[in-house]
């Protein structure tokens, strides 16, 4: 009987193969359900190392960003010594492409649960101020401190430096700054001075800044010897590469220690995938109703892909949310031992797709081989073989 | 020495490579040694049904290959560049790892290049039911396969020197590129051919090559081994030429500044990944007319095959044409759209 072309009844084009393996999935729901929350459980738990790591090496690239294009730095037999300011800021500027320079007031004093940064609130650091969302700049005998630093129950803060000194805490950094100003106590210069043992007109550092980027490396020779002491110069890309290489090895060092727990779980994987291909007698009958090796290995392939592909979407969605969700403190407690919440962290469309690379390296195409190298090895077989085997 | 996770991802990807490649090229030692076509032994059926599995796993193999090395490209030119100190693309990247990586690359794309081959025959060879290429595809994957073993020795040898790297140690990143040069006159003309000439051999190979091509495509099919034999060696030329003229006329208007001929910067987000598919449309143009040539080769010792193989060919023929008409676009399209706007070329 002809139909014409108008009554056809509308039929999804649906591809044999899939859907067979699909089929073969659903007929064992729990096994197939449990290998997909393994998988998941896998792929969370190496990503939450990976974006962590990545989305601290981008955050910290972006601070960077902000930061000067050289830090100059008086060194002596003793380590680095105090530059006195206004002799360095005229040898910088007299290099050419310097287009500023700005003596900065910091150092290492005690604070009341560790060391503290201390910070001497310059001028320039109203832009500091915007962005890290405090009302105004400390005046002598104030601070305004990052949330790791605890005053006193009545707003007081004893710091103790080459001198000991309290200080009323007007103000506390956003937690959006607290990658960098965690530990940070902004005080008033003069007190930033007393405290840190630096002489009238003395800094702790030069910090320089040129137009272009390309041209931190290229000034360097000129810079170095702009000066009358020896110094030690510190390129932006510098202290960004060390970031960088920091975080990243610390996300090896995670994806690492993890590796053995992440390896067994990989085996019982392994271990199940092998046994569902293992099943030899259905692939002889499949091959004895016709089926080609190639068919064999593509239903093989397909039920991998239909397991492997929502396990990673739904491990990588769990990791986000994870490290990117506000409030989560377990993550950042377990890898890199923070006790209070993490700071806000950042991540890139480019630092997204390195991750996904590394995780499709590092677990599902593992797990797709696991089942593809049985796979071939069976379905080689003769097919008689394989039903008699599956039959003892 | 702790690993980057990115390194950690290259050698797995490389390793189950390296596990596909030992599995196809034990079948084919297997299959160069005892395959009779025609014969119905046991041995041979049992042999057949080898082959097939290890063609499986060869383009398995092949494709875990073109992702390692594009992994590997990611990571030189987009991951290591941060924790290489001083370095902002992949010159210093490679310069860091003391020869090995451009050793990698050298390796990994001669097996690509090999596996591309197979592939082609491979499928050519599916469309007979009495596989008559089974010996010859068997023998280019034991060719490929020590190729294969050296590229992935060879990326090892890289991550590790680039893991160990102390990243404490400055390094000037342009320094590398402008290091070719000698003072200002040195920095006009670099060492090789002018710029002039580099225009003048990339518009004129690639006249010859469509020429040829559509000659191949379009003309009798006696000259085929021939057309595609000339071909092939001007595509070579071609392809080396093209990367020149890329790197030291072309990429100019991509990153707007004059004698910065570093390649590894066209891979950058900043110049929207274009090396990519710069690169990857140079890649694919030049291997086209090597496939013709292997398929009217395989054509003339299998007269079965004749047919489908002379098809192949002029196929392979027209695809070198399109991808060297789409890579002339696409790496000229900055330049002629600066023409347009200021009305100047740069030079």
């Amino acid at each position: 009987m002809n139909r014409s072309p108008q009554k056809r009844s509308f039929r999804p084009n649906i591809r044999p193969l899939p859907a067979w393996a699909m089929r073969d999935l659903l007929r064992r729901p729990m096994e197939t359900f449990f290998l997909i929350l393994v998988l998941s459980l896998i792929i969370t738990v190496s990503a939450t190392a990976l974006l962590l790591t990545e989305a601290l090496s981008t955050t910290a690239q972006r601070i960077l960003a902000d930061a000067p294009s050289l830090v100059v730095r008086k060194v002596g037999p003793g380590g680095w010594q105090p530059i006195l300011a206004g002799p360095a800021v005229s040898s910088a500027l007299a290099v050419p492409g310097v287009t500023e320079a700005r003596p900065r007031l910091w150092g290492v004093v005690n604070g009341p649960d560790g060391p503290a940064t201390v910070v001497g609130a310059d001028s320039q650091m109203h832009r500091l101020a915007s962005a890290s969302a405090i009302r105004r700049l400390p005046e002598k005998g104030e601070a305004v401190a990052g949330s790791g630093i605890q005053a006193e129950s009545d707003g007081k803060l004893n710091l103790i430096g080459t001198v000991p000194m309290a200080f009323t805490v007007i103000d506390t950094f956003s937690s959006q700054a607290d990658i960098t100003a965690h530990d940070i106590v902004l005080l008033h210069p003069d007190d930033a001075r007393h405290i840190l043992g630096l002489p009238q007109g003395y800094a702790s550092d030069l910090a320089v800044y040129v137009y272009h980027a390309e041209e931190e490396a290229a000034i360097l020779p000129d810079l170095s010897t702009a000066f009358d002491a020896p110094v030690r110069i510190t390129t932006r890309s510098q202290t960004s590469g060390y970031y960088s290489a920091a975080f990243s090895r610390r996300g090896g060092i995670a994806f690492l220690s993890i590796g053995s727990t992440l390896f067994s779980m990989l085996l019982i994987v392994w271990f199940v995938t092998r046994e569902r291909t293992g099943r030899r007698h259905e692939i002889g009958l499949l091959k004895s109703l016709g089926w080609t090796t190639g068919n064999i290995v593509s239903l093989q392939l397909y039920r991998a892909l239909l397991i492997g592909l929502p396990a990673a979407a739904l491990g990588v969605l769990i990791s986000y949310g994870l490290v990117f969700a506000p409030g989560v403190k377990w993550p950042g407690y377990l890898l890199f031992g923070w006790e209070t919440s993490g700071p806000a962290l950042y991540l890139d469309p480019g630092g997204a797709i390195i991750i996904l690379l590394e995780l499709t390296a590092l677990v599902l195409l593992p797990f797709i081989a696991a089942v593809l190298f049985p796979a071939l090895r069976h379905a080689a077989a003769a097919p008689f073989d394989l039903i008699e085997s599956g039959h003892p | 020495m702790i690993w980057h996770p990115f390194s950690l991802a290259i050698v797995m990807v490389d390793a189950l490579a390296l596990l596909f490649v030992v599995k196809a090229a034990a079948t084919s030692v297997r299959v160069a040694a005892d395959w009779s076509p025609g014969s119905s032994t046991k041995q041979q059926i049992t042999l057949e049904t080898a082959a097939e599995t290890g063609a499986m796993s060869a383009r398995a193999a092949f494709g875990l290959l073109i992702g390692s090395t594009l992994v590997l490209v990611v990571a030189v030119t987009n991951v290591f560049p941060g924790i290489v100190p001083g370095a902002m693309c992949g010159t210093v990247v490679l310069q860091a790892t003391g020869g090995n990586g451009t050793q990698a690359f050298m390796f990994k794309l001669l097996c690509l290049g090999i596996f591309y081959l197979w592939y082609i025959l491979d499928r050519l060879d599916r469309t007979s039911p009495d596989a008559p290429l089974a010996r010859m595809n068997a023998k280019m994957l034991l060719l490929a396969a020590p190729f294969a073993i050296l590229a992935v020795f060879a990326t090892f040898n890289t991550l590790n020197t680039l893991n160990s790297l102390d990243a404490h140690t400055p390094v000037d990143c342009c320094a590398v590129v402008y290091d070719q040069f000698t003072g200002t006159r040195g920095v006009a003309h670099a060492r090789g051919p002018s710029d002039h000439q580099l225009v003048w051999s990339f518009g004129i190979l690639t006249f010859l090559l469509i020429c040829l091509g559509s000659v191949g495509v379009f003309w009798r099919k006696k000259r085929s081994g021939l057309i595609s034999g000339t071909a092939a060696i001007f595509s070579l030329a071609w392809g080396t030429i093209s990367a020149l003229f890329l790197v030291r006329v072309l990429s100019a208007y991509t990153y707007e500044v004059l004698h910065h001929h570093c390649p590894w910067c066209l891979f950058l987000p900043e110049h929207h990944y274009v090396g990519f598919a710069l690169f990857g449309l140079l890649g694919l143009a030049v291997i086209q007319a090597p496939t013709a040539y292997v398929c009217h080769w395989a054509g003339l010792a299998h007269p079965g095959l004749a047919e489908k193989s002379d098809r192949l060919a002029r196929r392979s023929l027209a695809a070198m044409i399109f991808f060297i008409l789409v890579f002339t676009v696409a790496a000229a399209g900055p330049a002629i759209s600066w023409r347009m706007r200021y009305g100047v070329w740069m030079s």
